[in-house]
């Protein structure tokens, strides 16, 4: 039992595809800086609404203010290009943890708190963690987001039906937020008999079944993958709600390491690289041995 | 490489941990405990027949004209659940209104500035879950310095 959880948990991974995750995860920020977690940079103005969630109470950490918000966000955006260009990436990268989790903080203490961003902020403290040639600390990386982003949705099942009951899936739920803040299409949709029903439906449902991506493997885990972004796609298209600081977490299930490394291709011809070079054979790239 | 023991055993108790807080916030915390607490956006339930509410801000200008300002953090520096789970506090106190309309004057220069700020709720009633009226209910009103 507990070797058969330990190589679950240390599964070996390719770097490769920690390498492109976190070029993925790391450019992400700023536009999550800029657009999804924005309202912060609005709150420079409201100082009197902030009401600071337990860690921030607990770290005595202050409230939006210029002088605060604009260094911050200077500081991560540094940082993340610096985890991407490999510029120390291990420390980069812790910075870029810490400062995001400012921010995130900061954006979810003024009344309101969001659950799109667990799997990203995992995702942003076990990257620094894998160093350039394990593989077994790649795979607990990857294990680590694939987690916060299953915990994510089947947590939410589970709180749908703890605070919604049953009338979560058998009610007016996204009448309400189609009413909200519902597009086009999603008053189309509204239109037509017992679809929003039915979607309540099949959302609760997937919710409970997304475990399973954790054990597919191959073309079904990939059109479980498939799914979800259907999912989010679908809620973007009909309420403008997108997730997407979770969706690219999703990237953590794919074979991220069979995108050729530029680097490499060009020094190999076109030829896609799909294999990890065994370890010892990582002189040609001398960036991903530092930090 | 295959990794020590010492690597394996932080990983797994540094995981077991944040999994162990995250279950606890899952079951027994509230959104106090971000990023550790329950899942609960959209987990509360409408009932079939029950009513949908939302909050929204009416600016009367100078010359008459009646808009809408949408509670955004680039109008407003707000959004608008933030301003639904504060409503209390600008019902007790209308003046902070005062700041709403200030911010809207300095993010949006171009637009015309309010003289009167009214936060309104709006009702819609459902019957079979689909909306068969509309009321606006007026929570708080500003006259603008």
């Amino acid at each position: 039992m507990v070797g058969a959880l330990n190589r679950w948990w240390f599964e070996p991974v390719p770097v490769r595809r920690i390498t492109v995750l976190r070029t993925i995860v790391y450019l992400f920020l700023p536009v999550d800086m800029l657009l999804f977690t924005g309202s912060v940079w609005g709150h420079v103005h409201t100082t009197s609404g902030y009401q600071p969630v337990l860690v921030a109470r607990l770290l005595h950490l202050p409230g939006a203010s210029p002088a605060l918000v604009y260094p911050l966000f200077a500081v991560v955006v540094v940082a993340s290009l610096a985890a991407v260009l490999r510029r120390a990436p291990r420390a980069a990268g812790y910075v870029a943890a810490l400062g995001y989790g400012y921010w995130a903080l900061l954006a979810m203490s003024y009344g309101k708190v969001d659950h799109d961003h667990l799997a990203l902020i995992v995702a942003l403290f076990v990257l620094p963690t894998v160093g350039a040639r394990s593989r077994e600390a790649a795979g607990w990386a990857v294990r680590c987001v694939q987690i916060a982003v299953v915990a994510a949705y089947f947590l939410s099942a589970y709180a749908k039906i703890r605070h919604g009951g049953w009338e979560w899936p058998n009610g007016a739920t996204f009448q309400w937020a189609i009413s909200r803040r519902g597009t086009f299409f999603g008053e189309f949709l509204a239109g037509v008999p017992n679809a929003l029903l039915v979607s309540q439906w099949v959302i609760l449902l997937a919710e409970t079944a997304s475990p399973a991506l954790l054990f597919l493997r191959g073309r079904p885990l990939y059109a479980g993958v498939l799914f979800f972004l259907g999912f989010h796609a679908m809620t973007w298209a009909v309420i403008t709600i997108h997730f997407l600081p979770h969706v690219i977490c999703l990237a953590a299930f794919l074979p991220l390491e069979r995108i050729p490394s530029r680097r490499r291709s060009r020094r190999r011809g076109a030829r896609a690289d799909v294999a990890e070079p065994p370890a010892g054979e990582v002189g040609g790239r001398p960036m991903e041995v530092a930090g | 490489m295959e990794l020590s023991a010492g690597a394996r055993a932080w990983r797994v108790i540094v995981s077991g941990m944040v999994l162990a807080v995250l279950l606890y916030g899952t079951v027994a915390g509230g959104d106090d405990l971000f990023p550790f607490g329950p899942m609960v956006q959209y987990a509360f339930s409408v009932p079939p027949d029950g009513e949908i509410r939302s909050l929204h801000l009416q600016s009367e200008t100078a010359s008459g004209g009646r808009t809408e300002i949408p509670i955004e953090p680039y109008y407003v520096g707000v959004r608008r659940a933030e301003l639904e789970t504060q409503l209390t506090r600008y019902e007790r106190d209308p003046s902070l209104l005062q700041g709403l309309a200030d911010t809207y004057s300095r993010l949006r220069p171009q637009d015309p500035r309010p003289i009167r700020l009214r936060l309104v709720t709006r009702v819609i009633t459902l019957k079979d879950r689909r909306p068969v009226s509309t009321r606006d209910d007026e929570r708080v009103s500003w006259s603008v310095r």
